[in-house]
């Protein structure tokens, strides 16, 4: 496990809802934030995530549940009295204000002296390497320098908690890396509570202590980043968190450690979740990474396929793989003993069944549509081979 | 070839059509602005004339209209009393418009829209029968005479004016900005103090110095307000006129196009910078809510 420095309980929401007309926008979403953890949020567009943020620090209050700030019932209390502080999806800096004053702005609402007004804008500018520009106007600042005197703004009043709503989305690449490790120290150093927002899944993987997977307004899988990983809890999560090959089946029957998948035609085993009876509507999602090719140690699944598409990525080569009805995708690293495939050639794959989690088809199922390619091949293939 | 000649054809068209556009729209303008501005020279000029009575261009002459003007004491008098309902009369429609143009800029009810109407609607009622109007009520309730009936009327005149301006300039914010620095810790009178206000500066002077010309200078709503001895400067203008017709009201109107150029000179100082089509949708009272 990933170690949060402390267990003391920070932010909690129990069973909020949010509605606005007929969307709910949250529902029924239930975690615990420990004090200086990264947690992220993490969600496809419009799935909920600015809105959960807007309910912790206190722009909307829930319809029904309620939001714990240090252990304390938030109910109705209005931003300006809760210790949290946001960086806001469109920055919202003070478009009448210079650079320095965007920043002193909180303090200057807190009647700190000048002085240590000046010394603590000056430290927290050099922390985001904004030095030099303390008396431009915010209309003079690129993009990449808004996003950080944003940063610098909520940053400089020390929040016990601090929200951040996709705060680099509109960095270009490099910046958005640099930003990212420079977030993260930030983060570390200062001790602060981060609920970070984000669509980005490379980002919340790299960043987080902790993620949570939303959809439509709900909470579906809260864990470290390396759990999410190996144990997502429904096809959506699998698939919008690293690359998956989800194959739909249904369960022949479950025994002792595995449990035995007909997916259209197909056989296959998979390790055991428990939950499984014999009928039952099931993905299995096996990682392309732990897909082996031609390999000499073949366990368990094997099958053959042919080789459709092969994509050279620097440090590793993908493969895109007919098997019957279902295109699978493969990584193999590039280099080493690794041989190269060509295309069309026969190949031979395989898995260890203790190497792909067995999911329920259920409700979520049919709304990770977008999210994995290699079922939208699947997809058509298979209504072309019916046709 | 063919399609080069014809392209050929087409530059020159084009270019043709673009050079008599900017003739015709210069000449357009050299023809409004001549319409607006010959007048008011020939008031000008006429108000240096020589002579008692009217003739143009005058035989000789002089500035002793000017003298005279300033030997009135009645039209000193209103001038000031002129000056200070206007200012009155800005600050409350300020004062009522600020909070009433918040509320309806930010509004997303229904009501939202007719209450706007209503407020707007001095703008189209012909001022006499608001004069009227106000005449009768004004003196059920025995208050004609002095200053208030007219600081009163004349803020019900202006207040459209400020709610229009305000409307579209808090519209036009971005409402983030404002939970920014609630998040920040300003309570809603800081916010409205230190993010709304410095925002929408440009439009409140506007807005106030339009509001201030616009009481200036009505005549018909205030005229049964008046009982002589509250006498506003453009109705004093009219009685004089009634009784003389010396170069006097023209060296007066030339004054007061002098007063009314520097306003106006400080209104576009101010608001260059600030999108003026920001204003025009909601002075049709299209752009309603955000
Ligand atoms: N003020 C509001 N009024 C009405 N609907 C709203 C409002 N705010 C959000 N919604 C709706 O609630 C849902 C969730 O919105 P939210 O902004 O939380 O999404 P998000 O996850 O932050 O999306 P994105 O990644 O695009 O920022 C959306 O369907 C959105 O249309
Ligand atoms: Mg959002």
């Amino acid at each position: 496990m990933l170690a949060t420095s402390n267990q003391e309980v920070e932010v909690q929401l129990v069973e909020v809802t949010k509605r606005f007309g007929d969307v709910t926008a949250v529902e029924s979403v239930s975690f615990t934030v420990h004090k200086g953890e990264f947690f992220s949020l993490l969600g496809p567009s419009g799935c909920g995530k600015t809105t959960t943020l807007r309910l912790i620090g206190g722009f909307e209050f829930p319809d029904t549940g309620e939001v714990y700030l240090n252990g304390r019932p938030m109910g109705r209390i209005p931003p300006n009295r809760r210790e949290t502080n946001m960086v806001f999806q469109r920055l919202a800096l003070f478009p009448h204000y210079s650079v320095f004053e965007n920043v002193a702005f909180g303090l200057r609402m807190k009647r700190v002296p000048e002085a240590e007004i000046r010394r603590r804008v000056t430290t927290v500018l050099e922390m985001v390497q904004m030095s030099g520009f303390e008396t431009r106007r915010i209309t003079e600042l690129s993009g990449g320098q808004q996003q950080r005197v944003a940063l610098a703004r909520a940053l400089v009043n020390n929040p016990r908690v601090l929200l951040l709503d996709e705060p680099l989305s509109s960095l270009d690449l490099k910046l958005r890396l640099q930003m990212q490790e420079e977030l993260k120290r930030l983060q570390r150093d200062l001790g602060t509570t981060f609920i970070y927002v984000t669509h980005d899944q490379g980002e919340a993987l790299a960043m987080s202590d902790r993620i949570g997977i939303m959809n439509n307004g709900r909470l579906l899988q809260v864990g470290s980043p390396m759990e999410i990983y190996e144990h997502p809890s429904t096809p959506f999560v699998a698939s919008f968190i690293g690359d998956t090959n989800l194959i739909q089946g249904s369960v022949d029957f479950v025994d002792e450690e595995v449990t035995a998948i007909t997916a259209s035609g197909l056989h296959l085993l998979v390790k055991r979740a428990g939950w499984e009876t014999p009928g039952d509507q099931v993905y299995v999602c096996i990682r392309p990474e732990r897909i082996l090719m031609n390999s000499d140690r073949e366990t368990g699944n094997v099958l053959h396929g042919k080789i459709q598409e092969r994509l050279f990525k620097g440090h590793f080569v993908q493969y895109r793989i007919h098997v019957g009805p279902f295109t699978l995708q493969t990584t193999i690293p590039y280099g080493g003993s690794n041989r190269i495939f060509g295309m069309g050639e026969e190949v031979t794959i395989s898995w260890d069944p203790h190497q792909a989690v067995l999911l329920q088809a259920d409700e979520e199922g049919r709304n990770f549509d977008g999210y994995s390619p290699s079922r939208r091949d699947e997809r058509a293939e298979r209504t072309a081979s019916t046709r | 070839m063919n399609t080069i000649r014809r392209e050929r054809y087409l530059e020159s068209y084009e270019e043709r059509s673009e050079i008599f556009r900017t003739a015709l729209l210069r000449a357009t303008l050299a023809f409004g602005t001549g319409f607006i501005l010959l007048p008011l020279m020939i008031v000008a000029i006429y108000s240096f004339s020589e002579v008692a009575y009217g003739i143009f261009p005058p035989p000789g002459f002089s500035t002793k209209w000017y003298a005279h003007l300033f030997a009135q004491a009645t039209f000193r008098g209103a001038f000031f009393r002129s000056v200070g309902i206007g200012i009155s009369a800005t600050t409350i429609a300020l004062l009522v418009g600020f909070p009433t143009s918040l509320a309806l800029a930010r509004t997303r009810l229904a009501a939202g829209n007719f209450l706007r109407a209503f407020i707007l609607s001095p703008i189209v009622i012909p001022k006499i029968v608001l004069g009227v109007g106000w005449f009768i009520f004004f003196a059920r309730i025995s208050l004609i005479g002095g200053w208030i009936p007219l600081i009163l009327a004349h803020t019900v005149i202006v207040l459209p004016f400020v709610v229009a301006i305000l409307t579209a300039n808090l519209s036009g914010l971005d409402p983030t900005i404002e939970e920014a620095a609630q998040d920040l810790g300003a309570g809603f009178v800081k916010v409205l103090w230190y993010v709304i206000l410095p925002q929408i500066k440009s439009g409140v002077i506007i807005s106030a110095l339009l509001a201030f010309i616009v009481s200036f200078d009505q005549v018909e709503s205030s005229i049964f307000l008046v009982r002589g001895e509250n006498n506003t400067l453009p109705i004093e203008m009219f009685l004089y006129m009634e009784k003389w017709q010396d170069p006097t009201i023209a060296a007066l109107s030339t004054l007061l196009i002098g007063f009314a150029a520097v306003i106006t000179c400080a209104t576009v100082a101010i608001s260059r910078g600030i999108d003026l089509s920001n204003l025009l949708p909601t002075l049709g009272g299209k752009k309603s809510t955000r």
